[in-house]
């Protein structure tokens, strides 16, 4: 009698258990309410999204390597100067007589030296930036929603939420995330997102005397880009990475990566 | 050998269940707690992060903006040879130097290093893009800005746009 | 630094503290997987081992996170895995895997060694009483029918634990493999490769955490549970090296574009820690040494110190191929035409020495444990405690 009794109540306890168990589970699993609890974002974002969407073209056939765009990145978003990270930098290819390959990039390239000897076979600048890549592996792997990309094509970093595991740096085929040093936080290009959301251009496109750093807004009817885009064959860096990055070179070399 | 029967309240299964659960419960009400307010609007993003970086400070100012009060030189600068170069390619950022120009002026520099950034002859620089010299060749010694007018570099010493602020 | 890395890839991100990471779950996971041997799949000449094991895997499971949380740059954030694990992100399910993993290992812990637990707070007095009652959780049926209940849940509780502790470690290695960025890591393998050597590494682990204990106590070894142990290490040895070895079989024949750099990367710039550590002095003269421990001419004496020695090695080889994978991917440039360069400091965060405490911390921590819940099969530890010594057989 006592055995029955004692089965009855552990079979219910256990009922109650496991809903209890089953039931926090659930909070527990399920991704957070979106948009409940106190408000909004200060802009309709998704409205402003609807007339952007922002395109970026890099004519290395042009690019000088004065380093100027270097500099000005870090000047305008706050990247300590004397540190080896960078938003934005450029590369130097020089293909010697017997295909030998040199590669460099000297403070990001802020400012190239004379190399000497041997007149080079070949050789060009590259400037590299985040590829605001349309499927990016870095908003993917960031562990704790820190990271995304916007409607209009830019992909952000939270530096509140950012816990600075730095995982999307190694995920980043493109070298272009880095830890910044003073706020321990991923930092990465932006295309000065504070200045194109005012109708600016991206510090480093103002500054390039020559040019070769292309911007406009894709849903503007004049901007700059689109002919580019229509008239020359373009390429983009890693295409087989499967990020579908969104800044697209004139004049790309085989060697470059 | 057998030990002390009790309840079911007394049950190591029940008790570790029970355990469980405040911790699950536990957890989740800290969760909702913790997740940020306008986390999920948009995307699996903190909505207002957006606010954040689109109003950051400006370090460099809209290119035209130097018109307004440097107009004339504006002018002569887009009618020479660094036509469509932006003043601050060359002066540094001035975001803050309108507002107050009295107090707080863009850097100049003068040096023959600061012209060869552009113009020195180094490797993988385009001849087809850029006029280049030979910093130790071009008239060593001399300051560029001594015969180029960095503003419009064909306007030789002495027909320079001499003094003026403006 | 050798040719040409990205300027952001001067500094290598991920140091020794991710190193050990990987190297402290794979510890749990081994040892979890041998007291499961013992609890699910009843390998009796594992029994010495089996409470021992489970404390282990406790104890460092523990410390895992700390190597993580250090590393962070934003410690203080660190919950914000858990209250918004990105879904699409790999590393995301830590919080939760091993929350669910400690959990499980705790309550198997507990369920094990509850009847225990309740005898001391019998048999005890004082601030030890309250303490092994408040262990008990007031849970003080040691019935014959609760017994059986409990040992019940144990076996179903290593029964989850087993798919849990594949998890994971598998997991671990998906952090990396799936990392389409970084060649070296790149690879669907990776999740077993690391299986597998965790597995090795908590057989070693046990193999000298045994014989340590053991000594320390002035018992000795149960000959028949170490030869075992060595016949479990030789397998998962051959399996996991094998692996390893496949694994760059298949990159060198495939010979992309990136097998030059990596080809580089193992005979130019890490070949000591690779071919001399990782696979020789790591995995081959283990090998060698506990096959010839096997060898039944030999005395005892000599075949535990060989199984000894190779649990040794065997440790410090998968932890040089944690280094390799970890440090070795970051050193080749995603440019594919350079490597960075490493240096560990002896100071400081990611330093030699911070290493060598936080691998001693699990260490202390399995020595309280080992105080407060003696797992040892033949003599109970806190002895005047205990007048009804032969419940034991029950209570495991
Ligand atoms: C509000 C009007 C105003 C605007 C806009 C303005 N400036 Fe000026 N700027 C001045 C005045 C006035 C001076 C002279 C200040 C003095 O010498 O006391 C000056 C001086 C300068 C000087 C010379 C400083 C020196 O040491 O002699 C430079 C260079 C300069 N401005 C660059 C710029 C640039 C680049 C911009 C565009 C961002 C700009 N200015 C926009 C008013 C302005
Ligand atoms: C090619 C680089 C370059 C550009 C572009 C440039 N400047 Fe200058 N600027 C200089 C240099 C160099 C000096 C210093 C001349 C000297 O010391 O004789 C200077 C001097 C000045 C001065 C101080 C007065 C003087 O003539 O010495 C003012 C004001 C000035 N610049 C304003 C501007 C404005 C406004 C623009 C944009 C319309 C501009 N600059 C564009 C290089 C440049
Ligand atoms: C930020 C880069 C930059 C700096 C700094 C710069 N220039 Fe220029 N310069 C250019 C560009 C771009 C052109 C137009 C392209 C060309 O035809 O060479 C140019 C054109 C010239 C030309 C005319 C070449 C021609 O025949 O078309 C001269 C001369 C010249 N610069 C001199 C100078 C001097 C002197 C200085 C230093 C005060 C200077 N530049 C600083 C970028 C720069
Ligand atoms: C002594 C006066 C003088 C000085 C100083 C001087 N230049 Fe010139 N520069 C000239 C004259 C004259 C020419 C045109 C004749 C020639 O090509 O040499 C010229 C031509 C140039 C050209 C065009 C070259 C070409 O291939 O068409 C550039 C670019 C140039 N200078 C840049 C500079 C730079 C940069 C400096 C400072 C490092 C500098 N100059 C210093 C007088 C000077």
């Amino acid at each position: 009698m006592k055995a029955i009794d004692r089965r009855t109540f552990i079979s219910s306890g256990i009922k109650v258990l496991a809903t209890g168990l089953l039931s926090s589970l659930v909070t527990v699993v399920l991704p957070p309410a979106t948009g409940t609890a106190g408000g909004t974002a200060s802009r309709e974002w998704p409205k402003l999204w609807q007339q952007r969407e922002w395109g970026f073209v890099v004519d290395a056939r042009k690019c000088i390597g004065c380093g100027t765009c270097v500099w000005a990145c870090k000047r305008e978003n706050g990247v300590p100067m004397d540190r080896e990270v960078y938003r934005t930098w450029v590369e130097r290819y020089v293909i010697g007589p017997n295909d030998q390959l040199y590669i460099e990039s000297p403070q990001g390239g802020a400012s190239f030296d004379r190399i000497g000897g041997s007149v080079p076979e070949k050789s060009f600048f590259v400037p590299k930036l985040c590829n605001q890549c349309a499927d990016p592996p870095c908003v993917q792997v960031c562990p704790v929603g820190a990271t995304y990309r916007t409607g209009d094509g830019v992909v952000l970093v939270d530096r509140v939420r950012c816990v600075g595991c730095r995982y999307c740096i190694q995920a980043c085929p493109y070298g272009a995330r880095f830890l910044h040093p003073d706020l321990m936080v991923a930092d990465k290009c932006t295309w000065c997102y504070h200045r194109i959301s005012k109708g600016m251009l991206p510090a480093c496109v103002q500054v390039c005397p020559v040019g070769a750093r292309i911007f406009g807004n894709l849903k503007d009817k004049g901007n700059p880009v689109t002919p580019i885009m229509a008239r020359n064959q373009v390429q983009v860096l890693k295409p087989d990475m499967g990020t579908e990055p969104r800044v697209f070179y004139l004049g790309l070399d085989k060697v470059v990566r | 050998m057998a030990g002390k029967k009790t309840g079911l309240s007394h049950q190591p299964v029940f008790r570790a269940g029970v355990v469980v659960v405040i911790i699950l419960t536990g957890f989740a009400l800290l969760r909702m707690i913790f997740v940020p307010p306008t986390f999920g609007v948009y995307g699996y993003y903190r909505a207002s992060n957006l606010d954040y970086w689109a109003t950051r400070p400006v370090a460099y100012a809209q290119g035209t903006q130097c018109d307004t009060c440097h107009g004339e030189r504006a002018g002569f600068v887009a009618a020479g040879g660094h036509a469509g170069l932006d003043c601050q390619s060359c002066h540094g950022p001035a975001a803050s130097h309108p507002d107050n120009p009295g107090a707080w002026q863009p850097t100049i520099n003068p040096d023959r290093e600061f012209c060869a950034r552009c113009h020195g002859q180094v490797e993988g620089r385009p001849d087809t893009v850029i006029k280049q010299i030979d910093l130790d060749q071009h008239n060593p010694g001399v300051s560029c800005v001594q015969c180029h007018d960095p503003h419009r570099p064909w306007t030789m010493l002495g027909t320079r746009l001499g003094g003026s602020k403006s | 630094m050798v040719g040409f890395v990205y300027p952001n890839e001067l500094e290598v991100n991920w140091g020794l503290l991710i190193v050990l990471y990987p190297y402290i779950t794979g510890l749990v996971a081994g040892a979890f997987i041998v007291s499961a041997l013992y609890h699910v799949f009843n390998r009796q000449a594992l029994k010495p081992v089996g409470g021992l094991a489970l404390l282990t895997a406790l104890s460092f499971l523990l410390v895992a996170p700390l190597p993580l949380l250090l590393h962070l740059g934003q410690r203080f954030r660190a919950f914000n895995i858990m209250w918004t694990p990105n879904p699409t992100s790999a590393m995301a399910g830590f919080g939760y895997i091993y929350g669910f993993y400690l959990l499980l290992v705790a309550l198997e812990v507990w369920f094990v060694f509850r009847a225990d637990i309740v005898r001391y707070a019998e048999s005890s007095r004082g601030v030890v009483r309250v303490f092994y009652n408040i262990l008990s959780l007031g849970a003080k049926d040691t019935s014959d029918e609760t017994l059986a209940l409990d040992h019940r849940i144990t076996r179903w509780l290593a029964v989850i634990g087993i798919p849990a502790a594949v998890l994971l470690h598998g997991y671990v290695g998906f952090i990396f493999g799936a990392i389409k960025a970084n060649p070296w890591w790149s690879t669907a393998l990776q999740p077993v490769i690391f299986l597998m050597s965790a597995v090795v590494s908590g057989i070693a682990l046990l193999i000298v955490v045994y014989t340590v204990t053991s000594w320390l106590r002035r018992r000795p070894v149960d000959f028949s549970c170490l030869m075992s142990l060595n016949r479990y290490l030789w397998f998962f040895l051959v399996v996991g090296v094998g692996l390893e070895i496949l694994e760059v079989i298949h990159k060198m024949y495939e010979s992309r574009e990136e097998w030059e750099a990596l080809n580089r990367l193992l005979t130019d710039v890490m070949p000591v820690s690779f071919f001399g550590i990782q696979l020789g002095l790591g995995a081959a003269v283990p090998l060698v040494l506990l096959l010839v421990g096997r060898w039944s001419r030999l005395s005892n004496l000599w075949r535990a110190s060989l199984t000894f020695v190779s649990g040794l090695l065997v440790l410090v080889g998968v932890y040089a191929m944690r280094f390799n994978v970890i440090i070795g991917g970051q050193l080749v440039s995603k440019t594919l035409a350079g490597f960075a360069s490493y240096h560990a400091s002896f100071f400081g965060n990611e330093g030699i020495l911070q290493t060598v405490v936080l691998l001693m911390v699990p260490l202390a921590i399995l020595g309280v444990l080992l105080r407060v819940l003696p797992p040892w099969v033949e003599i109970p530890a806190l002895g005047e405690r205990i007048p009804e010594a032969e419940e034991e057989e029950v209570a495991i």
